[in-house]
């Protein structure tokens, strides 16, 4: 048994083929064995070979361009001045170069000239073809093993939006759902824990619209999972402490966002409230007004008398004192002036007509209300107002007053028939 | 209802030439992490590591039609592209800083036996593989592959850098990769 350092020793004459067939295989099985060997036979294979280049050029034998054109499978038929057979040397010499370049383009170091030299070897020579897959699989192997690391979530979501975006897919809501759809399946195989958001944010969110709701439900989830996420990989990923920072914006921005819509919906109850209350006084003011009403019925059920009536629920005589009467809520006045044709009407108990509206008198004559005079309280409650009654007070039916809009023409048919006075 | 899960890569990369969308998320997940820690690796930049990746599985949604099986593994043609995108990304980034003062070793972390958190929580045994594959090569052709591989250099510039005969360094680069072919294949399947 030869030792290794006798075997390096051939290499020399190996290189020169000066080494006879049983040192030559040792040689040979040694540089199988051990690469650093063969780089060094390799490196003397180039000394010898760049020497041999440079001895100088002779015309071959014929028949070796013959053996040639055969090998490679050039058909062409053979010159005698030997121009067909230096093409055909010359391309194997050139195959060999391209073959050095293997594992530069596996690399992809090679540049766009040689790496199309090199297509063009493999495309004709399969034993090249097959040498080059061989090194393409290795770094390809190299390259799936180097290591995983889990991009982002938002990476994966940015490409499916991306690809349906290019088939015509609406993403709008796929994008959330197949978040959700992965979030389920991490929590599902207990890759991941699932974490209940804050109650007082969700309290909160309850009353929110549904898109705020989902927004926010989304940033919050994927929040959560990116903190776990973290958590699991280690505080020194960067990339995820930035994805956490960027999280941590949108759950804010989806915060805010239903802040502005809890907000906006505080703002609407507090309009319905105001509304709702509006309503509630309208109603006061109608039971008030109705009892007003009923007052002046009742006043001009003593038409004959009626000078100076007070008037609330109750029939009043002439003689009694207005000011027991004054306690009540509201009341009313009917006047008719002895010599001229001129009535008052002075009413109290009664709220101020809100901003734009104002109280009309209507008198019920030949079955129809009509209209007589706008009049408004004060801010005590307090109302006096004049007006023409070309007609005896006695010559009416009935009374009823109203709350109307300023801008609108007296309205008759508010002067509902249920309130008109019935003369016994 | 397809399982995208139980598909082989070609049959995905089928559904995907005809445009399925799940089809293609189902690859994503197979392999996304895969290439996104080989561009992280490399580039050691989170965000353009993303952007590599979403590069390379865009491409894959765009040519995915261009793959021919007969020429090679689905992996071998997709982890083709994500090193050549990662590379060229790489060269970008030279262009704005000098990653040449970088310590390789330190970098790559081929001498320490300790395997970095992220690593660790998926691929601690096949990054291992890697590192003892490399391990194996002689010096001077573990340096080539990592100025290659790592560092995108050309084989030119290798010899220049390294002050060596261009035939050399092809010559173990080639080595390299037949060496590194039979190591990668020890580490999977054992020395027998």
């Amino acid at each position: 048994m030869r030792s290794h350092e006798d075997i390096v020793g051939d290499f020399p004459a190996y290189a020169l083929g000066a080494l006879d067939q049983d040192a030559q295989r040792a040689v040979e099985d040694l540089v199988e064995r051990d690469t650093g060997a063969a780089e060094v036979l390799a490196e003397m294979l180039d000394t010898v070979a760049d020497m041999s280049a440079r001895i100088g050029e002779a015309a071959p034998p014929v028949e070796l361009r013959q053996r040639l054109v055969a090998a490679i499978g050039v058909e062409t038929s053979v010159t005698s001045d030997g121009a067909t057979l230096e093409r055909a040397a010359s391309q194997l010499a050139e195959d060999q170069d391209i073959i050095l370049d293997f594992a530069a383009y596996a690399l992809d170091t090679l540049d766009d000239e040689a790496a199309r030299a090199v297509e063009d070897l493999v495309a004709r020579d399969p034993k090249a073809a097959d040498e080059l897959a061989e090194m393409l699989d290795t770094v390809a192997d190299m390259s799936a093993r180097v290591g995983e690391a889990t991009p982002p979530i938002a990476l994966r979501e940015r490409l499916v939006s991306a690809v349906k975006s290019e088939s015509g897919v609406s993403t709008q809501v796929t994008a959330y759902s197949t978040l959700v759809s992965h979030l389920e399946q991490r929590i599902a195989t207990d890759e991941i824990e699932y974490v209940t958001p804050k109650l007082r944010l969700w309290d909160r969110m309850r009353g929110a619209f549904t898109a705020g709701r989902l927004a926010f439900a989304t940033s919050m989830a994927s929040f959560a999972v990116v903190v776990i996420m973290a958590a699991q990989l280690g505080a020194d990923n960067v990339e995820l402490n930035q994805k956490i920072s960027e999280m941590e914006r949108e759950v804010a921005a989806a915060y805010n966002h239903t802040e502005n819509m809890i907000d906006d919906m505080s703002t609407a109850e507090q309009l319905l409230t105001q509304a709702h209350d509006r309503i509630s006084r309208q109603d006061e003011e109608i039971v008030r007004m109705s009892a007003v009403n009923d007052a002046l019925r009742a006043s001009m059920n003593d038409q004959i008398s009626l000078t100076y009536a007070t008037l609330r629920n109750e029939y009043t005589s002439p003689d009694w004192q207005p000011d027991a009467v004054l306690s009540r809520d509201g009341y009313a006045y009917l006047l008719e002036h002895q010599r001229h044709p001129l009535g008052a009407l002075v009413i109290g108990g009664v709220e101020p007509a809100p901003h734009g509206e104002e109280y009309r008198l209507y008198l019920i004559g030949d079955e129809r209300p009509h209209y007589v005079a706008s009049f408004n309280m004060n801010e005590a409650g307090y109302g006096t107002v004049l007006f023409d009654l070309p007609l005896p007070l006695n010559s009416y039916s009935g009374a009823h007053i109203t709350r109307e809009l300023i801008e609108d023409p007296p309205d008759p048919s508010l002067a509902a028939p249920e309130n008109r006075y019935a003369p016994q | 209802m397809i399982n995208y899960q139980e598909l082989t890569d070609q049959e995905l990369l089928a559904e995907i030439s005809e445009k399925n969308t799940d089809a293609f998320a189902a690859l994503y997940d197979r392999y996304g992490k895969r290439v996104f820690g080989l561009a992280a690796r490399i580039l050691n930049d989170a965000v353009k590591s993303e952007e590599v990746t979403q590069d390379v599985f865009m491409r894959v949604w765009r040519r995915g039609h261009t793959y021919m099986p007969d020429k090679g593994k689905f992996t071998t043609w997709l982890f083709r592209i994500a090193h050549n995108r990662t590379i060229d990304e790489l060269r970008k980034l030279r262009r704005d800083k000098s990653r040449y003062s970088d310590d390789i070793t330190e970098r790559w972390d081929l001498e320490s036996d300790d395997i970095s958190p992220p690593d660790a929580a998926v691929a601690n045994s096949e990054y291992a593989q890697v590192r003892e594959a490399l391990k194996v090569l002689p010096d001077p052709q573990r340096q080539v592959v990592y100025l290659s591989y790592f560092e995108g250099m050309t084989q030119t510039q290798i010899a220049e850098a390294t002050d060596q005969p261009l035939g050399t360094v092809k010559t173990r680069m080639r080595l390299a990769l037949k060496k590194l072919r039979v190591a990668l294949d020890k580490e999977i399947y054992g020395d027998d």
